[in-house]
């Protein structure tokens, strides 16, 4: 009996961020595969400061234990950044620890799988914010060192994970995110209606979704519309899902002055839940992801579940995740961009459909319960 | 390019805090204002920099002008004085009173008595003027911005002008050039003269710093920088040359004459019916150069020429309490020379009508409004012969070097003969082109 | 393959710590002595206090009353020191069984006032060794200008001079190989009787970046909105500031938004004191500006590697520049004068390098270097030439052949 520890500290968190999504997907899925007995040889725990234990409840999880960790989640914090935590598994107990979050836990005896998203504060250090770039630098060589098996999200990242720190390739496995093929789905035209109806929007629109930054790449995204001709800004209007925080004050400021002057652009800052998120997909005459650097890019698989079209980047993973099925862009050309825009209000019915069906095609490769079995097989093959 | 309508956007910070009298500057803002907003080709919204919250805020640019023109405006609804309008009444109504006392108690009134009533009348009357004009001051409370403005955002293809006194800001300017950095508007910075850079020793310590910061910042962020004169252009482009700029697009704008002439005329107590003088307009600081003047006076009595008072009016500046002290102590000079703070433009209307001619000696000008005026107002004119203004008074003016009392003296002395003053006063009607403010709006329109 | 001799250097100062010109050069000599032959050793002989922080192990440091009397002399400590190897006993004794017990092939003599307080003792030994007379400067005319400079007596200076020269002739004589510096050297040296002469300039050693200081630098520059910049590094020596005053000025109306002048080292601190109040440039400086003072040898690589353009505005000096040799070897674009390049003649033309020598066509070559991208540059070996391996073979050679 193999015993993994999860280390749960990003599922409990004041937000969920797109890593606490990765590990929930998988805490999900390996909570169901302990259910239906399909993994039987493993005892798998997951790891909360007390102070925030309450919070896992919502995620059912029946098959993983919850063990509180006496250090507050404040206290785990500074330590974590200080490089001051004690020996986990004096804590926890011998075993396998899984990290979602670049940063191993120091250990006694036991053994570490790290996942290791990207490689953003040594490639692309200008779209980080600098502490946290100094703190990964850091955790992120230590892991490179101490870790026995790295996971990263996409084949571009553990290619450039093996090549920066010069890491043996065989220690790297691909856990792909995935999302929930019951949750991401196309939604039929009443339900989308009506949850656009409850965010004030209406009509046909490009969507974007990400937090607003600069690496993101937004900017460029509603440069490129502005510059659409007014009769498809009539018919079509940009929708931006994110939230705001960081090096965005031109963004907003801009997205409410084009507002103003007829411009038909909504910011919805982190007002869409979850739930609601499949039909706002559902709704969209396309997702439009520009973005200059990513680990994955959960959004495109999540859009290509719902049906809907995709324009991407051409940089960084999203060739990789994107596969045949999107539009592809030079992210840095706004009148790329543009003209993808308008290419997409071009399509037949029959290319849209092509398009859609490649979509379903490219998103079928990721799904949580492959992930959870590589996770399980390296689990396998190191105790 | 965007297809977003764009906005013309015109920094109304110097008329913010407007307080019924207009000085130069916010006049000039306040004309090209008005005539932007009658634009009709263009949106235009006022902004300025609300210390408040550190940034660009929305104005409402055409309340805040209607605001300003029902007092603004000369052919507004005069209100005279209490004692041109309540006094004549109330006199008569005392002698019809008088008229039907009984002849006995008329009898009974003295002549005194009645020159003691006549007398606290005219005092009663005099309080009450400057109780009124206190009043009507008061009404003409400045626009204050509302307490959660809307954010002023720039955005491409837009225009953006600016021009108050953007060194005394340097903040809210060095954000709105940050700001070109993310949209790219066009940016229109009007210059009125660099004289700071040039005579800092006319200005208070920290002025010089502050010019030269924000001359640097508007040589590299504007996209275009009319001036106000020729003189003012030539100054821009040496500062340019000197901090090593690529030469910037500059235009050359100059302003509309003054139109205090509309005003109803009122006579100020300080001068007597059919008293001969001189006039010489502007603030008393040390760069309108009263100095010479009194010491042109001084030189005068010296030689033993006569001449007529000189009346001075104006607020007061920097580096004017010299002469101030000067011409209040000096015994020979006390009543020949006078200076004047707080003139309304009524008072001033007179004296220009009134006058012989006008002196100007200002050191170093942006352009010279004073000497435009007294053209316009067909009145012969003597003035420094530097910087800007050969350009305003053209072959029309006596000039004469700001450093010469003896030059001054000369212009003023050739002027007090009536024959060469009338021929200057038929060739003033004759050759003086009045510029308007339409044709300065033109110009810098051409430049939006 | 190190050849088989027993090299001994000798000098008046340690090189532990060594942070003047004249320290490193003698590091690089050892250093380059280490890579060549077998047996290496350096020793400093000098007055304890003189250089209390940082010594080796085989130094010999002067203390007590001896030591405080070479202490007193200031600058005549280095004939000081030679003077008292051969008049006390005990220090004499030290001297000799260093001689005795390392037995050296080569005794190599950095300037040559050591000479003084050994020459009788290298006859006293068996096999008299090798004499290597490694030069930094003429020193019968540099020392005495010293010292008028610091307001010692003619008499004294003159005697001074007088005891150098002779030292120093008669090393040129003795010396089996004479290293100098310059060209301008070796023809003084050669009439005072050196045979065997070799250039050995002065050259750099290749530094490493830190990457953690690069993304510090670089994080710190887009804190104050730079996304460009030029670089100047010079101490506080007067011809740097007139240089960087009439080729970079402080007129900076030529530099673009978003781009800036870095000055590192201590000529920022003299720039920023000789800002004028009353001088447009002067007071707008700082909008364009960034003085960084004296910086880590780390943050210095970190600079240098991210310039845009490195700048060696020289307007005057004699002699090769180490800031050129610096330039050179970070690989970074050039913008410099003609100047600059005295004694690194051949390194005009590599690519990447602007030679201006008029302040506009310098302040024009500035401006585009600022706004280009910056190219990693392919550097031909020959700008290799400024390290210090390469600036002592042919003084390595030389010692080999002996």
């Amino acid at each position: 009996m193999r015993r993994l520890i999860i280390d749960g500290t990003v599922l409990v968190a004041d937000r969920l961020s797109g890593i606490g999504h990765y590990l929930q997907g998988i805490v999900t899925e390996l909570d169901r595969k302990l259910a239906s007995g399909e993994v039987t040889d493993v005892d798998a725990s997951i790891v909360v400061s007390f102070d925030r234990a309450a919070r896992l409840r919502p995620f059912g999880l029946r098959h993983i234990r919850v063990r509180r960790n006496p250090i507050p989640s404040k206290v785990m914090l500074t330590l974590t950044h200080e490089q001051r935590l004690p020996q986990m598994d004096r804590l926890f107990g011998r075993g396998i620890y899984f990290s979602p979050y670049f940063h191993t836990w120091p250990l006694r005896q036991s053994r570490a799988i790290t996942t290791i998203h990207d490689l953003s504060f040594e490639e692309v250090p200008e779209y980080a914010d600098d502490y946290n770039a100094r703190f990964l630098r850091r955790a992120v060589k230590d892991t490179v060192a101490r870790a026995d098996v790295i996971a990263c999200d996409s084949r571009t990242m553990a290619d450039k994970v093996a090549e920066f720190y010069g890491v043996d390739r065989e220690r790297i496995v691909l856990t792909h995110p995935a999302a929930d093929a019951a949750h991401f789905h196309r939604r039929p035209e009443h339900e989308v209606v009506e949850v656009l109806r409850r965010y004030g929007l209406a009509g046909r629109y490009f969507l974007s979704v990400g937090n607003i930054e600069p690496r993101k790449n937004q900017l460029s995204l509603i440069r490129a519309y502005l510059d659409l001709p007014q009769d498809v800004r009539d018919e079509y209007g940009l929708v931006l899902l994110g939230s705001t925080g960081w090096k965005n004050g031109h963004i907003t400021r801009l997205v409410e002055e084009a507002r103003r002057r007829g411009a038909d652009i909504a910011l919805l800052e982190g007002k869409v839940t979850d739930d609601d998120l499949p039909a706002v997909y559902s709704g969209a005459a396309a997702l439009v992801f520009p973005s200059l650097y990513e680990g994955f890019g959960i959004p495109i698989v999540e859009a290509m579940m719902c049906g809907t079209p995709v324009v991407l980047s051409n940089v960084s993973v999203m060739p990789e995740v994107g596969g045949d099925a999107p539009l592809y862009v030079d992210p840095r050309s706004v009148s790329d961009i543009g003209g993808a825009l308008v290419a997409i209000t071009r399509l037949t019915a029959g290319e849209r459909e092509a398009m859609v069906e490649r979509g379903f095609a490219q998103a079928a490769r990721y799904s949580w319960s492959d992930t959870v079995d590589t996770l399980l097989t390296a689990c396998r093959a190191i105790a | 390019m965007s297809t977003l309508p764009s906005v013309t956007w015109v920094d109304v910070s110097e008329l913010i805090g407007w307080r019924g009298h207009l000085t130069g500057i916010q006049r000039v803002v306040y004309e090209y204002a008005r005539r932007i907003v009658a634009d009709p080709a263009r949106d235009v919204r006022g902004f300025t920099f609300d210390f408040a919250i550190g940034d660009l805020v929305e104005v409402d640019i055409a309340g805040l002008l209607d605001a300003m023109s029902t007092e603004v405006a000369p052919a507004a609804a005069p209100t005279g004085p209490p004692s041109a309008t309540l006094a004549p009444r109330m006199l008569a109504l005392a002698k019809d009173v008088y008229d039907r006392l009984p002849a006995d108690v008329r009898g009974r009134i003295r002549d005194r008595d009645i020159q003691r009533v006549l007398a606290a009348g005219r005092l009663a009357f005099r309080v009450a003027d400057r109780t009124a004009r206190i009043a009507q001051s008061a009404r003409r409370r400045p626009a204050a911005l509302p307490p959660d403005p809307q954010r002023a955002t720039f955005l491409t293809g837009d225009t953006v002008l600016l021009m108050g006194r953007a060194w005394e800001n340097p903040q809210g300017f060095d954000l709105i050039a940050a700001r070109k950095t993310e949209e790219d508007f066009r940016l229109v910075t009007l210059i009125y003269d660099v004289v700071p850079l040039i005579h800092p020793e006319f200005f208070g310590p920290g002025l010089y710093e502050r010019y030269a910061n924000f001359v640097f910042e508007a040589l590299d962020s504007s996209d275009v920088l009319p001036c106000i004169s020729q003189s003012t252009e030539r100054d821009l482009l040496a500062a340019a040359r000197e901090l090593n700029f690529e030469p910037p697009t500059t235009s050359v704008i100059e302003l509309g004459d003054p139109q205090r002439s509309d005003v109803a005329r009122e006579q100020p107590r300080f001068v007597d019916d059919g008293e001969p003088f001189i006039l010489a307009i502007g603030s008393i600081e040390g760069r309108k150069n009263h100095q010479l003047l009194y010491q042109a006076w001084n030189l005068a009595r010296e030689r033993g020429i006569e001449l007529p008072r000189l009346i001075c009016v104006g607020s007061p500046g920097w580096l004017g309490n010299d002469v101030q002290y000067a011409v209040l102590n000096d015994p020979s000079v006390r009543g020949r020379m006078t200076l004047h703070h707080g003139v309304p433009d009524s008072e001033v209307a007179w004296l220009l009508e009134h006058c012989l001619f006008t002196v100007f000696p200002s050191v170093y000008e942006g352009w010279g409004l004073p000497i435009a005026e007294s053209l316009a107002a067909g009145k012969a004119c003597a003035a420094s012969r530097s910087s800007s203004m050969p350009e305003v008074g053209g072959d029309l003016v006596e000039y004469f070097s700001p450093y010469s009392a003896d030059e001054l003296l000369a212009a003023v002395t050739s002027l007090l003969d009536a024959d060469t003053r009338r021929a200057r006063e038929e060739r003033i009607a004759h050759d003086y082109q009045a510029r308007s403010w339409e044709q300065s709006y033109s110009r810098l329109r051409a430049l939006l | 393959m190190k050849t088989a001799k027993r090299i001994l250097v000798l000098s008046t100062y340690p090189i532990a710590g060594a942070n003047s010109g004249g320290q490193l050069r003698v590091k690089a000599i050892v250093d380059a002595y280490r890579e060549a032959f077998t047996e290496v050793k350096h020793v400093g002989i000098y007055a304890r206090d003189n250089y209390p922080y940082h010594f080796a192990a085989d130094d010999i440091r002067i203390g007590g009353e001896l030591g405080a009397k070479i202490l007193a002399d200031g600058m005549m400590a280095d004939v000081r020191v030679p003077e008292a190897i051969v008049a006390d006993a005990d220090l004499r004794a030290q001297v000799r069984e260093l001689l005795v017990s390392f037995r050296p092939d080569v005794v190599a003599f950095e300037q040559p006032y050591l000479y003084l307080g050994l020459h009788g003792l290298l006859n006293e030994l068996p096999v008299r060794p090798q004499i290597v007379h490694s030069s930094q400067n003429v020193e019968h005319l540099l020392k005495p200008e010293i010292m008028r400079g610091l307001g010692y007596s003619e008499p004294i200076v003159e005697a001074m001079a007088g005891l150098v020269r002779e030292v120093e002739t008669e090393l040129c004589a003795t010396a089996a190989v004479t290293a100098v510096v310059g060209p301008a050297d070796a023809a003084v040296l050669a009439e005072l009787g050196a045979s065997r002469v070799v250039l050995a300039p002065n050259g750099v050693s290749r530094k490493e970046t830190d990457r953690e200081d690069v993304l510090a630098w670089e994080h710190e520059l887009r804190t104050r909105g730079i996304s460009s910049y030029a670089l100047f590094v010079g101490s506080a020596h007067p011809p740097n500031l007139s240089g960087f005053r009439t080729m970079v000025t402080t007129a900076l109306g030529y530099v673009p938004r978003g781009s800036a002048i870095v000055v590192a080292g201590g000529v920022g601190d003299m720039l920023q004191r000789s800002l004028r109040g009353d001088s447009l440039a002067d007071v707008t400086a700082h909008r364009r500006l960034v003085v960084a003072g004296r910086v880590s040898d780390a943050r210095l690589q970190s600079m240098l590697a991210r310039a845009a353009a490195v700048l060696l505005p020289i307007t005057e000096g004699g002699g090769s520049n180490l800031k050129t040799a610096k330039a050179v070897i970070s690989g970074r674009p050039i913008v410099g004068t003609s100047i600059a390049f005295r004694a690194f003649e051949e390194l005009m033309s590599l690519p990447g390098v602007t030679i201006a020598d008029d302040p506009a066509a310098f302040r024009a070559a500035v401006a585009r270097a600022l706004v280009a991208p910056s190219l990693g540059l392919e550097r031909p070996a020959v700008a290799e030439s400024v390290l210090w391996e390469n600036c002592l073979s042919d003084l390595v050679e030389a010692v080999r052949a002996l």
